[in-house]
């Protein structure tokens, strides 16, 4: 079975160092969600994890935008990059970065859960042809994302993963899985449309979209729950993770 | 009770071409081993793109080799994909047909529809209707079969009136099965006259549950086909040793192989919100998740019911699998060509000898 063979390291440079990973949730009521599902060019499908995750076949991406109008640290905008993948036989997403309107968000969300943030100014809209979402940084347009032909779908179709997001920590270099509990009020799905998408922004720039697999929209209280397991990045799953507290 | 073996003919990676023949051939001389012993049926099933996890992308081939070398032993071409991107229902016939003489009427037929997008995604099929399609499939095909002209227009495809050959040797058609992962499917198969093709690892007593249920609403069947199978196959694994722990240790090694192969399929189910598939594939990641969990100092690495261990072992768990009303089981042998062909050879025939006298049919 095919193992990532980034390292670890070199990876961890530019993360988050947590001292405490998040032992409260983060509750976002009426959050409005929009995901992408896109294959990517396989080249580098082992390059871009750490030993500890298995590429998936074909190799693909989630990207993930979230307007939280009503959340514990106030109003945020969040849109993610997230690489799937499996750590053992676990289905999981390699969180890559995201961009962030909203400081106090923004700073939470890297201090406690890992994220790599990037201050940006972050719109999703929903409209009754489908719904938008754009990230514009500086002179830089790191996504522009539409759905397309929105049709209703029952929440009970949808399914979401957790993330695994790289940190320093005091006991080393770590992924923290991160779940995001989702209470779904009202779904659908469309056809993906990404007609920007620069990788070098996102810190990766070996991810090239390459044929879409599918957009659902959503409307949920979200809620980004306590980090309970820590994960080494350089051996797998069954060896290296540790829970919290034990 | 029938014993199979049953082939996804994965192969390790980095691949080579040799890695692949190997696979191939292993898979070729273990047929003709089963043949000699009395298992029932070696059934190859239909997938592509799935590096590592299965190269049987041509099984209609494969099993044709099978059935060149072999003389009693039947072949179950199991699950063909039935999604029109992928396979055309009158190309499924007649490859089936053909089959079916060469074979001198030993073919099963499976059916399925596929549950990765890695395979659906490739061939640009739509994941919404392949419950769809295969409905149609199951419907059309004993048509083909047994009709001199047929012309048909459905909802996935449809087409003029052709007189479809050749017609199979059996009379009236091969029998038809349909592969059950998600829940449920066995109602369908129940509904629709057809045997149950278990390939996920369900426990005792969901099988129990799932097969009563089977076996209930066949009663009430409205046939597809001229003639109902009703019976049940589950899938399992295969290591048969007299020293309990070599058997585990080896048999358990491929067992939890397979199991991650399996988990890093990129299903359909994951990546594309929709009501037709409402569970993950086959396997999922079940019975590796249970060896997680589990503490390895106390436990055996397989759970209950795999038939890994020593003949007594594997007996009881076969028992089991009988009182449920379990009529046969298909084993995998091996996983990317991890366990050497001999000590695999070797396994067949301990288990030939020593498990399946405990059992009516005795395999055949």
């Amino acid at each position: 079975m095919l193992s990532g063979t980034a390292d670890p390291r070199i990876m961890a440079a530019d993360a988050p160092f947590v001292t405490t990973p998040a032992t409260e949730p983060l509750v976002c009521r009426g959050a409005e969600v929009l995901q992408a599902v896109y294959e990517v060019r396989g080249d580098a499908r082992q390059a871009v994890l750490p030993p500890a995750l298995h590429p998936v076949n074909p190799p693909a991406i989630t990207v993930t935008v979230i307007k939280a109008e009503e959340s514990d640290v106030g109003p945020f905008t969040l849109a993610e990059t997230r690489i799937i993948c499996r750590s053992g036989p676990r289905s999981r997403g390699l969180h890559v970065s995201c961009f962030v309107q909203g400081d106090e968000a923004a700073r939470l969300l890297a201090e406690r859960w890992a994220y790599r943030v990037r201050p940006a100014e972050v719109e999703l809209r929903r409209r009754y042809h489908g719904s938008t979402a754009v990230v514009r940084c500086g002179e830089l347009r790191p996504l522009a994302l539409d759905l397309l032909d929105p049709r209703p779908l029952s929440p009970a179709d949808l399914r979401f993963t957790d993330a695994l997001q790289l940190a320093r920590t005091p006991a080393g270099i770590r992924l923290l899985q991160v779940e995001r509990a989702y209470e779904v009020h009202e779904a659908g799905r469309g056809r993906p449309s990404l007609t920007a998408f620069d990788a070098a922004a996102w810190g990766e720039p070996r991810l090239h979209p390459s044929h879409p697999i599918s957009a659902l929209w959503a409307t949920a209280d979200l809620t980004i729950r306590p980090v309970r397991y820590l994960c080494r990045a350089d051996v797998g799953a069954l060896e290296g993770t540790e829970r919290i507290g034990q | 009770m029938k014993f199979g073996i049953f082939f996804e003919l994965s192969v390790p990676q980095p691949l080579s071409r040799s890695d692949e023949a190997q696979a191939y051939g292993d898979a070729l001389e273990q047929s003709r081993l089963a043949d000699e012993l009395g298992f029932t049926t070696a059934w190859a099933v239909e997938h592509h793109f799935l590096q590592e996890y299965s190269h049987c992308s041509a099984p209609e081939i494969f099993l044709t080799a099978v059935a060149m070398s072999t003389s009693r032993l039947r072949v179950g071409h199991g699950g063909v994909v039935c999604v029109p991107q992928i396979n055309h229902p009158i190309r499924v016939a007649e490859r089936a047909a053909a089959l079916d003489i060469l074979s001198g009427g030993r073919l099963d037929m499976g059916t399925a529809r596929a549950s990765t997008i890695t395979e659906l995604g490739g061939f640009g099929a739509d994941p919404d209707t392949t419950k769809m399609s295969w409905d149609e499939y199951v419907h059309v095909l004993p048509r083909l079969w047994t009709e001199e002209r047929v012309r048909y227009e459905g909802t996935t495809f449809s087409f003029p009136e052709r007189p479809v050959l050749p017609k199979p040797a059996q009379d009236p058609h091969p029998p038809l099965w349909v592969t059950v992962t998600s829940p449920g499917t066995e109602r369908d198969a129940a509904d629709r006259g057809i045997g149950c093709l278990g390939v996920a690892a369900a426990s005792f007593k969901e099988q129990e549950r799932r097969t009563a249920d089977y076996r209930k609403r066949i009663q009430q069947c409205d046939p597809v086909g001229k003639a109902v199978n009703d019976q049940v196959a589950t899938m399992n694994y295969l290591f048969c040793h007299e020293d309990d722990a070599v058997a585990t240790r080896v048999g358990g090694a491929m067992f939890t192989a397979f199991g991650m192969l399996n988990s890093n399929l990129l299903w359909a189910r994951e990546v594309y919100p929709t009501p037709a598939y409402q569970s993950l594939g086959n396997l999922a990641a079940g019975g590796v998740a249970r060896i997680r969990d589990d503490d390895p100092s106390r436990q055996r690495p397989v759970p209950e019911g795999v038939a890994i261990g020593d003949p007594e072992r594997i007996v009881k768990a076969i028992k089991v699998w009988e009182s449920v009303g379990v009529d046969a089981i298909n084993f995998l042998l091996n996983t990317a060509n991890l366990v050497p062909q001999e000590q695999v050879l070797d396994s067949m025939r301990l288990f030939a000898a020593e498990v399946m006298p405990h059992f009516a049919e005795g395999g055949r």
